[in-house]
């Protein structure tokens, strides 16, 4: 009867355990990660605000948005082994132009890199866990000085254009023709290359935060989701730092947003990063039909715009090109057609 | 009595009043043409020139009206003839024939018209001949083909600017590695005289023999038929003769056909689509054609793509077209002319004059400056040496399209009636029925149905010329 007690004792503090051990090591985890959920919290708003805005609502669809812009931040932390990449490269820069680091930009949150933010999160008053979630990015932003554009006032009437030279990393406003303001921005990184080519504004939308800004802007892209936006990082304008999207200051994208229409022609002005390899036939998208449409329209075919599409009216440009030079005229990208053009 | 002799006199005033009414309108409507290269220009007076100029055709990429190259002619000929004022106007291709027929219809031609052609165009009575402004000196300056090109009847009918003859190329290192006998067969070939051997089938037993250097060496631009109606053309003595009969026989155009056939069965010539130009750069064709004088452009890009088995000029050396150097031969391709046009009533002399002086100036200038880009080269071979020197062209460059050019300079020429004849003919009859041919849609048979159809064409001209006799 004794034993059976005993038993029973046993069996009732080896329930209680294995309940309390799993909640205990969920807490602590929770503890350790809270910055890191409010990041994961912040991010999360971002289907809402699609769905809102009746862009791209499904997860893939959203993924590829923040893959096509990549201004979703990583929570970013002293880890082992560290955690690398551009988005501590940039917090190295922020950092640096605060003042308040002096190392290498490595790309590698390093001890170095935890002591910096702690520093500068004891200076802003906020948690100094050297965790760096959306609220040290903010901080990090707002402390940013922006430099001031003229252009507030009444915006005159008339049509307006964007150009966006991807090479000097500025945004110029034209209306009628003529220049009407010019914005520092920040372009796509090598490997992720801002496209190249005339495309158009068809969403407009605000307070996205975080690595959005405050403004966003969207672009008839047609391989992937682009567009024109704010940051919290705003000492990266000026460089190449976004994964194709153009990054402005939010003071200078709420401007522009109020200059712009939908419908509004964006001219991306640059070297189209794709080389053209393919035989190109209607239905095709992207920077390699760019490269061709721009060739065509600089040996005098009408193209209409170069916005990566593959219609009937690159077709039709292509086969006037082969009819000019003797080829028989079936409006596809050949080789002959690109070694005429001169597109490589 | 004295009332009969008023009636009488007045009779008489009325009749001679007529009379001269009526030689005033002849002289008005049929006026004494004169074209004097001293006419004398009234300083007190001023004088306007009209000019067209042709927009947008194929690679003929004229200036445009706000280019330099405009404000340059015109400032040049107002410094000569400060009373000038130059009025251009553009007019894009297709919308030339509708303006033009309504201008002449009008009486109110431009004074001047720069348009390109394949087969030259003689608008109407109202445009005038270019001979007596052309000393014989100047003449021996300009490519022979091109002079040709725009004679109609006994006169030249328009300055030659600029042209882009119809050529083929080949590949000089294939050609050095071939055998003998082969190689004299290319050499006839770059003579012109391959294709107008005893007959027709020797040319076919010739070209045969190409392949013995391999399949498929001499390659063609799938879907064109420029080849066939040039061929045509040539063989066909001109295509029409002085009084409008038609020279290209049954015979003859099933022989063509049969030809391009064989040479397709047995695999010596391929038709390629889309890489004929990237095979030849890459060294995988020998002869390719048609192809412009653009070939030569492309050795950077060639170089550039990774084409690196030839280079130009070296490697890259012109042919005639199949029927090059045959006495009937013309300059094949494309030309741009500058004709001048008188008004009804005619201006006068002096006006006649400055148009034909502007348009020899602007021939000349717009010849230059087409040419620039090596798409063509300027009609005008005291031109040449700038020309050459601008795009970097050397002396065999130069001697190789002399010697291709002469071998284009034989269409004999016809009367302004079937001279137009045979540009319609060639145009509405021979180029849609090769292309039905080379593209597939109809077989051999189409020799017979050729045949008849440019008789049935030639038919209804000459049967409204009898109408118009009984009438």
């Amino acid at each position: 009867m004794h034993r059976l007690r005993w038993v029973e004792k046993f069996l009732v503090w080896l329930t209680a355990g294995s309940l309390l051990l799993p909640l205990t090591a969920c807490g602590v985890f929770w503890f350790l990660a809270r910055d890191k959920a409010s990041a994961q919290s912040s991010i999360d708003i971002y289907p809402a605000k699609v769905q809102e805005l009746d862009i791209p609502r499904d997860e893939a669809q959203m993924g590829q948005l923040e893959e096509a812009c990549c201004e979703s931040d990583r929570v970013l932390y002293f880890a082992k082994p560290p955690m690398t990449g551009e988005d501590v490269e940039e917090l190295q820069r922020g950092l640096q132009q605060l003042g308040v680091y002096h190392g290498p930009i490595s790309g590698t949150f390093d001890r170095r890199t935890m002591e910096a933010v702690i520093a500068f999160q004891r200076q802003e008053g906020l948690t100094s866990d050297g965790v760096v979630g959306p609220v040290t990015w903010q901080a990090l932003a707002d402390d940013f000085p922006v430099p001031v554009v003229e252009g507030s006032g009444q915006v005159p009437e008339g049509e307006k254009e964007i150009v966006i030279d991807v090479a000097r990393r500025q945004l110029i406003v034209y209306i009628d023709g003529k220049e009407y303001q010019r914005y520092p921005v920040a372009v796509g990184l090598g490997k992720t290359p801002t496209p190249i080519g005339e495309f158009r504004i068809v969403q407009k939308s605000m307070n996205w935060g975080g690595g959005f800004g405050t403004r966003w802007l969207g672009l008839n892209v047609p391989w992937g989701i682009y567009g024109i936006h704010g940051t919290n990082k705003p000492w990266s304008i000026g460089t190449q730092a976004s994964a194709g999207c153009v990054r402005m200051f939010n003071r200078h994208v709420e401007q522009l947003y109020r200059i712009t229409p939908e419908g509004t022609l964006v001219r991306i002005v640059g070297r189209p990063s794709d080389p053209v390899t393919r035989l190109l036939k209607p239905g095709n998208t992207g920077q390699d039909v760019v490269t061709l449409q721009l060739a065509l329209a600089e040996k005098g075919y009408d193209v209409g715009l170069a916005d990566a599409r593959y219609g009937e009216q690159t077709a039709s440009a292509v086969k006037q090109l082969q009819e000019d030079y003797g080829l028989y005229p079936d409006g596809l990208g050949w080789p002959d057609v690109y070694l005429l053009l001169g597109v490589r | 009595m004295q009332g009969r002799m008023v009636r009488v006199a007045l009779a008489v005033l009325v009749l001679a009043a007529m009379g001269f009414s009526g030689w005033q309108w002849i002289q008005w409507y049929y006026p004494h043409i004169t074209l004097d290269p001293e006419a004398e220009i009234d300083p007190e007076r001023n004088y306007t020139i009209n000019v067209w100029v042709e927009r947008g055709r194929g690679l003929v990429k004229m200036p445009a009206l706000e280019a330099e190259f405009w404000s340059q002619v015109t400032s040049d000929f107002k410094s000569v003839y400060p009373n000038t004022e130059i009025v251009l106007k553009e007019v894009p291709a297709p919308d030339l024939e509708r303006e033009m027929k309504e201008a002449l219809n009008r009486g109110r031609p431009p004074n001047v018209l720069v348009a390109s052609s394949q087969w030259f165009r003689c608008w109407s009575e109202l445009q005038l001949p270019i001979d007596r402004f052309l000393p014989e000196g100047e003449r021996e300056g300009y490519v022979l083909g091109a002079l040709q090109k725009v004679t109609v009847g006994e006169n030249l009918m328009a300055w030659p600017s600029h042209i882009q003859p119809r050529l083929w190329a080949a590949n000089r290192k294939e050609l050095g590695k071939l055998s003998s006998d082969l190689a004299s067969l290319l050499e006839e070939w770059k003579a012109g005289t391959l294709w107008f051997g005893d007959d027709l089938q020797a040319a076919r037993d010739k070209l045969l023999k190409l392949k013995d250097v391999g399949e498929n060496q001499l390659a063609h631009q799938f879907g064109s038929s420029a080849t066939l109606v040039d061929l045509s053309v040539a063989l066909g003595g001109g295509l029409i003769g002085p009084k409008g009969e038609l020279l290209l026989t049954k015979e003859l155009l099933t022989s063509l056909v049969d030809l391009w056939q064989a040479l397709r069965d047995e695999r010596v010539l391929e038709l390629v689509q889309g890489t004929l130009l990237t095979d030849f750069f890459s060294g995988r064709r020998m002869v390719i054609g048609p192809v412009g004088l653009w070939i030569w452009t492309l050795e950077e890009e060639a170089a550039l793509r990774g084409y690196r088995a030839l280079s130009v000029p070296q490697d890259v050396i012109l042919l005639p077209p199949p029927g090059g150097n045959g006495e009937n031969c013309g300059l094949l391709g494309t030309t741009v002319e500058v004709a001048v046009f008188r008004q009804r009533p005619f201006q006068g002399p002096a006006q006649a004059r400055l148009s034909m002086e502007f348009a020899r100036d602007l021939s000349r200038k717009l010849g230059l400056e087409l040419s620039i880009t090596g798409l063509g080269a300027p009609a005008y071979k005291p031109l040449w040496d700038e020309w050459q020197s601008a795009l970097g062209w050397g002396p065999d460059q130069r001697v190789n399209l002399e010697e291709v050019l002469e071998s284009m300079a034989g269409l004999p020429p016809l009367n302004p009636k079937w001279h137009e004849a045979r540009r319609r003919l060639i145009g509405e009859v021979l180029i849609p029925g090769f292309d039905d041919f080379v593209n597939g849609k109809v077989g051999p048979e189409i020799a017979e149905k050729l045949d008849g159809e440019m008789r049935t064409f030639l038919a209804g001209i000459q049967g409204r010329r009898s109408q118009g006799k009984q009438r």
